[in-house]
């Protein structure tokens, strides 16, 4: 496996459009985009209503499928998917509730280091690793806390596997379906908070520097991809 | 007005004798899985098939399909579970994708006939669909996956329409 290059981030000018913001929410923030005429599915996609909007990365609907948009152009070197794998991995959700949609040209969908949509250089894993784990382990780290306040036991206590958060002491478990409907998800993140979470180390991945089924492949077999 | 029966509907366009199927595929009809690839019938990417052969579809004009059977990529199979679209998924073979339909529809008109091909068959039967990503071996590898199994499912007695 790849070392990861450390990035050090420098301060994005829009930082607050980046941070993340209150999982019930979704409402408010679904008017704010489908206000904005003329985008690209994107937006219009993440905006559906009962939606748990983490960040503007990806969107757990209540069925528990994950959107994860990808900023990038996707040319077939399958980078949608790299970026799902990265907020996967720290959410912690099942590979096969994974899809991937790309971007409006929406700056909000800016490259978190580059600070534009610009897709080349073999840079887009090592300056996205950093954003998507953030977003993943603090959507994570939202459902998390929800599923102990609803299930009445310690957040510290919970695992976190394949979009299910269960409880081994008492044998309880809530999926992510099951939490985003409840629409009790509403962790907020200051971007010092993100900045703060302790992300995996390497000998914690289970998804990273495995193989996994890309996401857009299935598409391009029936004449449905764009 | 021809009338076209594509993917077993039957279906009028409002386009001149001349017009090549494909822009009757994708401008009239709206079916954008099969791709306008070089316009010259060198590519491969806008591959359909017309009585079961595999033809260009950009070089192939509305006056030279009527009443004959058309088949897309959409048309292929009910739920894009044709043993080549599972094969091509299993080898993982589309990178960008843009050529892929043709490449399917290519070799599904192979192993409707042959369900035993060698890899020469495989490699010559191909030979006119070009991947500027070059995803040639693992085409040939999904090839010769849907082929076994397509066989197999022959062997135990499966009964496969044929679509």
């Amino acid at each position: 496996m790849n070392t990861h290059v450390k990035i050090t981030q420098t301060e994005p000018a829009d930082l607050s459009r980046r941070s993340f913001l209150v999982g019930s929410a979704a409402a408010g923030l679904a008017l704010g985009y489908s206000a904005v005429p003329g985008l690209l599915g994107a937006d219009q996609a993440l905006a559906a209503a009962g939606n748990f909007d983490p960040s503007v990365w990806y969107s757990i609907a209540p069925d528990g499928i994950v959107t994860v948009t990808c900023g990038k152009a996707d040319m077939g070197q399958h980078i949608a998917s790299t970026m799902a794998q990265i907020v996967s991995e720290e959410l912690g959700s099942n590979w096969k509730d994974m899809r991937v949609q790309l971007a409006s040209n929406d700056p909000k969908f800016n490259d978190p280091v580059l600070g534009a949509q610009i897709t080349g250089g073999s840079w887009s894993t090592m300056m996205n690793f950093d954003a998507m784990s953030r977003a993943g382990a603090a959507g994570r780290m939202a459902l998390t806390e929800a599923a102990a306040a609803a299930m009445g036991v310690p957040a510290g206590e919970l695992v976190v596997r394949d979009s299910v958060i269960s409880h081994p002491k008492s044998k309880k478990s809530m999926t992510f379906a099951d939490i985003v409907k409840s629409g009790k998800a509403t962790k907020t993140f200051t971007p010092d908070e993100l900045k703060a979470i302790k992300l995996k180390t390497p000998d914690q991945y289970t998804k990273i520097g495995v193989s996994v089924p890309q996401l857009d492949i299935p598409s391009k077999t029936n004449g449905t991809a764009k | 007005m021809p009338n076209l029966n594509i993917n077993g509907r039957n279906l009028s366009v409002e386009a001149a004798n001349d017009t090549p199927l494909l822009w009757a595929i994708r401008e009239q009809l709206q079916m954008t899985g099969t791709k306008f690839g070089c316009g010259a019938g060198l590519c491969g990417a806008c591959t359909v098939h017309v009585n079961g052969e595999a033809v260009r579809s950009c070089q192939t004009p509305l006056s030279d399909v009527a009443g004959k059977k058309i088949t897309t990529i959409e048309g292929l199979s009910a739920k894009g579970d044709h043993p080549l679209q599972k094969a091509w998924i299993t080898e993982q073979v589309p990178q960008c994708g843009y050529c892929q339909s043709g490449q399917i529809m290519q070799a599904a008109a192979l192993l409707s006939k042959n369900s035993n091909p060698t890899k020469d068959e495989v490699v010559a039967h191909m030979d006119g669909n070009l991947c500027r990503c070059m995803t040639y071996s693992r085409i040939q590898k999904a090839i010769m996956r849907a082929a076994s199994e397509m066989r197999t499912a022959s062997n135990a007695g499966t009964e496969r329409r044929a679509t």
